[in-house]
Formats: C-alpha cells, structure tokens, sequence
C-alpha cells in the first residue's frame, strides 16, 4: 500500500519522523504558552468573582461603618490558602479592615478600584462594593501566582506525553523506513538468486545436452559396432554358401549367420525397450523354467572359462512379466559378468521366493565373481547410455534395460558390489495371482496348428522388399500368396476372390492403417482371420484386437501366429 | 419635656465646649439618617404595606424636627428596590400610616403604642427616647453609632429583618422569644 508518507531510506524516515516530533513539540510549547496566558486571566477573573462575593457580604458592614464585621469576613478567607493578603475600604478608599499572611505585604491603606494587575508572583484584583446603586467602598484581593516550578510541573505531565508521542512517531517512522529497506534489499537479493538460479538450469540443461550428445555418439558407435559384426558374420556366410553350395558346411554357416541376425534382433529389440516404445507384454510365467530355459543361450552368450550355475527351487510363485523382456533383462546382466571376469569365474543366477511388507515378490539375484564396481561407478550404472566400456564394447544400454523392465513390471532391482570380489544385481518381480498359461518349453512347438500347405494368403505391405521377403516364407510354408500396396487394394481383392487369411502391417501410407482395415474387415467378413505386422512398437499395436507378429521375425513365428490364427478361426466356426 | 431636654443640650454644650458637641452629634445624625434608610434594603414588608410597586417609602419623624431635616437631606436621590424615600414629621397618633417611623422624645412612647402590630419599622435613639425601645434602637459605642435589634417586636408587625443587617447588631431579642 502507498501512503503519503514513504521514506525512501531509514535516514528520511528518520527525519520526516524527527520533523513531526519537532511540530509536535512545537504545538505543545505554543499550547502551554496559549495555556499560561489563558490560566492567568482565568485566576484573574476567579479572583474578581471572589472579590465581588465578598463585596456582597461586606456591603451591610460598609453600610452601617462596622469595621469589626467586615474584618470578621476577612478573617474568614483567611481558611482559603490560595489568597494571601485582602482589605475592604470605605467610599473614601480609607481602609476599614484587611488581613495578609506574614511572609507577604499589607495591602496599602488607601486604594482604589482597577483593572486586575500582575505583580510579580501575585495577582490582585479588586471591586466596588455597591448597594442600590450607592458606592461604599471596595474589596482588596490579592492571591499567589503559581512559581515557575509549579507550573512547570504542571505541564510536565503533558510535556512527558508528547515527547513520548513524538519519540513513538519517530521510532515507528524509523522502523518502517528499515522496514522497506530490509524489503528492498530482500527482494533484490530474490530478483538476484531467481536470476542464478535461471543462470545454473541454462547451464546445467547445456550440459545434459552435451552428456547427451555424446552418449548418443557412445551409442551409435557401439550399435555400429555390433551391427559391422554381424552383417560380417551374413556377409561371410553368404559368401561362404555361395561357394560350397551343399554340404555340412553349409549347414553350420546359416546357423551362425542365423545367430548373428538374430542378435541383430536382439539389439534393435534393447534399443526399442530403451526408448520406452515397447510396452511390456505382461502375463504370468514361471521364472524358473524361464532361466532354465536360458541354459544354452547364456553358455553361448558366455565364454568357456565361465561357470554357470543356475538354481531354482520348485516351490518359485509364478512372476507376471514380459518373459522376452526377462530374458534380455538376464542376458543384460550376463553378458555384464561376463566383461567383469576377463579371468574367468563363477556366475551365479539365484531365484527365490521372497515376502515382504509391499507384496510377495520372486527374487532373481545374479552374482559373478568379477572386478566389481568402484562406489561412484555403482551410482550412476542404471543411467542410460553410461557405460564403462570402451567405445564401440557397449551402448551403455545393459542395466538402463534392466531398470526400465524392473520398474514397468512393478517390481525393483538393486546392486551390490564389493571391488575385486563380485557384484550382484537384484530383480524383484512381483508375484501372479494366475497359474503360468502354458509351461515356458512348450512355446517352441510350432507344429501343432493345422497345417499352412495350400492355404491362400493375402499379404498387405507397402515396402516392396519386405513383401517379396514375406512371399518367398509364404511359399517356404506352402502357402499361395497375393500381394495389396494398401488397405484399399487389399479390399479390392477380397471382392474379387476369397482368401483364406489376411496379413497386413499396420503402418501404411493411404486412408486406413492395418487397424482399421482389419475392423473393417471383420465387419465385412468376420470369419476372416486376420494377422497384423509391425516394425514400430507402440503400445496401441501390442494392444490390439488382432494377433500382432512383431517385427523382425524368423519363419517359425511367422508359422505359429498363422497356425494360431487359423486354429482360431477353425474353433469360432466350429462353434 | 422636649424643651428642657433640648436646654439641658445646649447648656451641655456651653458647660462642654459647644463647637465639640455640636460637631460630634450633628455627625452623628447624618449617620443615624444615613442608617435609617439604608434599613430599609434589609427589611421587607408584608405587600399590603405599599399602594403599589412604585409607591415611595415613607419615613415619618416624630419628636425630632432637626433630626427630619438632616434625614430629608439624607435621603435625596437614594432608592431602594426602586423605591423613592419621602420624609414626613408626624405626630405619635399618625406613625401608623408610615413605613419606618423615627421617634425621639416625649412622644416616643405614644409613637410606638400607636404603631404597635402594624407594619411599621419603628427607631429610637437611645440619647433621645430614654428607655422606650422601638425595633431598632441607636445607641453610640466608642464614639460610633450602633444599634439593638428587637426582631420579636417586628414579627408582631409582620415585618422581616434580614439576617446580615442582625448580624450588625449589639443585640438581637429574637422571634419567638418572651
């Protein structure tokens, strides 16, 4: 709030407080002078009314020239302290009787009536004494004028009030004015640390970006690295087929450049779990089968002179996770031992059962007897794209997966390390209510479905290799197989013939995606099965309404989910 | 009576020392006159006692023809209660008619039989009305005029006095008393 008064420093304050104190002062000195004045001529005129009843009483005395009585009437004043000396004369001024306190002067013995008169501390005031109009003398007062003590005791009291009035002013004004400054300043230093604190973001936002450039520089390199040895690997291997055609050899050389697409795979897979573009597929699984599952995959993933133990009780509750995503999860934390034991050593996967306050979870701890993690290290290890590893030896993506899957499954993960002795990484999953669907080993079962031979299928795709690529598996499987660019061709050709399956990506230039064209299609033909494809992960492709083949797939996904989509349609019919 | 009297005065007078005599009592009536009509602001009577508001006051002097001329003198120009004052030598038997009635001499018993229980403020003087007292009686004290007061005389004539003219006085007979 602004008011008139507003000092722009504690020294205006001070002296505009200082000012008032003074005008103060000032208007009660001119107060009491006023006062002084006003309480003398107030005493006169008092006096002159008590001259004027005595001048009544005294009358009959006059009258009748009795002296004795009138000094009678005076000796009766003498009660009143205030008055120090009176006398009464006759008509002539001669006078009959009067009385005065021994320390003050007589009254004169001839006197005449005046105007009341100051002499020095006394005052004195006189009237005639009159009778039907007759003159017959007059009446002498005279009373003491209070000493300068006196009166200046007297305003003391209002002196004391005022000099307090104007000491509350100035000390009021004083504190207000350190008040404002005591503001200003605080704001200013406010304004200044808003403006530090602005000056650190910028600063600290310039170097997260510069982190995260060259961690993206890391990554690139190590994606790069990985993909050169793998299309190394096909490369070789195409080569190697081409020039032993037939044979054992050959035989061999697929599988290893299988692995290295497959691995291929498993990299682009890490990626897309990393940006958080793949959504978990959670279901219930049994953790135990899961790991002992992953035998042959981590005694490839290792090297020889590392031992792997892998224990898992019977009785494990059953985990509700992402099972491809737990297996990278424990392939991450593998290959991570691995690198850690350049000597070889122990590595330990223990899972367990375990209760506690949040829920019942299953552990699954996995241990190594490696180098260990220095303490500054171990903080920062969960980061994306932190890595220990020279460039182009990692993405720095490894435990950044382990988290992001830990945390999406609701569950947690730790890690403890202890230098030249070990590290262990902790996973907590929580614990499913339903049974595992169908126990882990029975997933690689693909010939269980009706059989694929002389099965027309219609393929959607608008990526002209991939399509030639979709058609050589087709025909591999024994299908027959007829190619749209779009959902509107693909419609197209399902009104001019019948197919007994329709394949389609999801993502696709023209009106309609693979989404919609399947809703449509199921409108139009609703026994159709329909089986969509996607390379991009999105949560609303995993949670369609279709069977989704995530891309890249091998030909023995694609075998199942045909299978499965057809035993589908088979079972709908049927009932 | 009145005769001797007035030659016993001035033989005195020639045995004392005339000039003296004569000084201290002519000054001594214009006191007495002074004072008789001065009474007057301290006495009230009953409102029968006047014709009307601006009736005069009337001072009647029985006995004491010298002494009405000094009062006739006295009394020029003074009004009380917006009274005028008329003086009036009377004998005894008329006093009645008057307000305040001065008796000397002989006739002073006469006088005051005659107003007796009429509104009348009656004055002797002790020099002059030797032990007949009317309501008011002069007497001289150390050389100065005083007076008596017979306050229960007054009441019989239903005149007031006031109180500070009382407290004037030598002597107050109060009302009431025998």
């Amino acid at each position: 709030m602004k008011s008139v008064f507003e000092p722009r420093d504690n020294r205006s304050a001070a002296a505009l407080a200082g000012g008032l104190a003074a005008v103060l002062l000032v208007l009660g000195l001119l107060m009491a002078v006023f006062n002084e004045s006003e309480f003398k001529r107030q005493q006169a005129r008092e006096l002159g009314v008590q001259a004027q009843i005595i001048a009544a009483s005294v009358a009959p005395a006059l009258m009748f020239y009795n002296s004795a009585n009138a000094q009678e009437y005076l000796n009766a004043l003498q009660a009143n302290p205030a008055i120090s000396a009176a006398a009464v004369y006759d008509a002539r001024g001669v006078r009959v009787a009067a009385f005065h306190r021994a320390d003050r002067p007589a009254p004169p013995e001839r006197f005449a009536v005046g105007p009341p008169r100051f002499e020095g501390r006394t005052v004195i005031s006189s009237t005639a004494v009159e009778r039907d109009g007759e003159i017959l003398g007059s009446v002498f007062l005279q009373t003491d004028v209070e000493s300068l003590l006196q009166r200046v005791s007297r305003y003391a009291a209002i002196g004391i009030l005022i000099l307090l009035a104007a000491l509350v002013i100035f000390v009021l004004g004083t504190a207000q004015g350190a008040l404002r400054a005591a503001n200003a300043e605080l704001e200013s230093r406010a304004r200044q640390l808003e403006q530090e604190i602005e000056q650190r973001e910028r600063a600290e936002e310039a170097l997260l970006q510069s982190r995260k450039l060259e961690a993206i520089g890391q990554l690139v390199g190590g994606v790069a690295h990985d993909f050169n040895n793998l299309l190394t690997v096909v490369l070789s291997g195409l080569r190697l087929i081409e020039r032993h055609p037939d044979g054992e050899r050959r035989v061999a050389t697929m599988e290893a450049m299988r692995q290295a697409v497959e691995r291929g795979a498993g990299l682009t897979r890490q990626l897309l779990a990393f940006a958080r573009r793949q959504s978990l597929k959670l279901e219930a699984i049994d953790v135990g089968a899961q790991l002992q599952g992953m035998r042959e995959l981590l005694a490839r993933s290792l090297r020889a002179d590392i031992l792997v133990d892998i224990v898992t009780p019977g009785d494990l509750w059953p985990v509700k996770t992402d099972p491809t995503q737990f297996e990278l999860a424990v392939l991450n934390l593998a290959v991570n031992a691995r690198d850690a034991m350049p000597k070889g050593g122990v590595l330990t996967i223990v899972a367990a059962n375990a209760a506690s306050a949040q829920g019942d979870f299953v552990q699954v701890s996995v241990c190594d007897t490696g180098m260990g993690i220095s303490a500054e290290v171990l903080e920062r290890v969960f980061e994306p794209y932190f890595t220990t590893k020279q460039a182009g030896q990692g993405t720095g993506l490894g435990l950044s997966q382990v988290y992001g899957f830990a945390n999406q499954s609701g569950g947690s993960v730790s890690i403890e390390s202890v230098i030249n002795q070990g590290t262990r990484v902790t996973l907590r999953l929580p614990r499913a209510e339903e049974m595992p669907a169908r126990p882990a080993a029975a997933q690689a079962s693909p010939a269980a479905g009706p059989r694929l031979t002389g099965k027309s299928v219609l393929v959607v795709e608008d990526e002209d290799a991939v399509a030639q690529m979709v058609d050589d598996m087709l025909e591999q499987l024994g299908c027959t197989s007829l190619r749209a660019a779009n959902a509107e061709a693909a419609l197209h050709a399902l009104a001019e013939r019948r197919f007994d399956l329709v394949f389609s990506d999801i993502i696709m230039p023209g009106e309609m995606n693979g989404h919609e064209l399947a809703q449509e299609l199921r409108r139009r033909h609703p026994d159709m099965p329909i089986v969509l494809t996607t390379g991009y992960s999105g949560s609303a492709d995993i949670d369609s309404a279709f069977p989704v083949l995530r891309k890249p797939y091998q030909l023995d996904d694609l075998e199942s989910i045909l299978q499965a989509a057809l035993a589908d349609r088979e079972v709908r019919v049927a009932s | 009576m009145r005769r001797a009297k007035a030659v016993a005065a001035i033989a005195l007078a020639v045995l004392f020392g005339f000039g003296a005599a004569s000084q201290a009592q002519t000054a001594d009536e214009l006191v007495k006159a002074q004072f008789v009509y001065r009474f007057a602001s301290f006495v009230n009577w009953p409102s029968g006692a006047f014709v009307s508001d601006q009736a005069p006051l009337r001072v009647c002097v029985v006995g004491a023809d010298h002494f009405a001329t000094v009062l006739s003198r006295a009394v020029e120009g003074q009004r009380v209660g917006g009274r005028g004052f008329e003086v009036r030598r009377v004998r005894a038997a008329q006093a009645r008619q008057c307000h305040i009635v001065y008796a000397s001499g002989a006739p002073t018993a006469d006088a005051l039989r005659a107003v007796r229980g009429a509104p009348v403020l009656t004055v002797t003087d002790a020099t002059t009305s030797g032990d007949e007292r009317g309501v008011i009686h002069f007497v001289v004290v150390d050389n100065r005029v005083r007076f008596h007061v017979d306050d229960a005389l007054a009441a019989e004539g239903a005149i007031t006095i006031d109180a500070r003219l009382l407290s004037l006085a030598l002597s107050v007979r109060r009302r009431g008393s025998a």
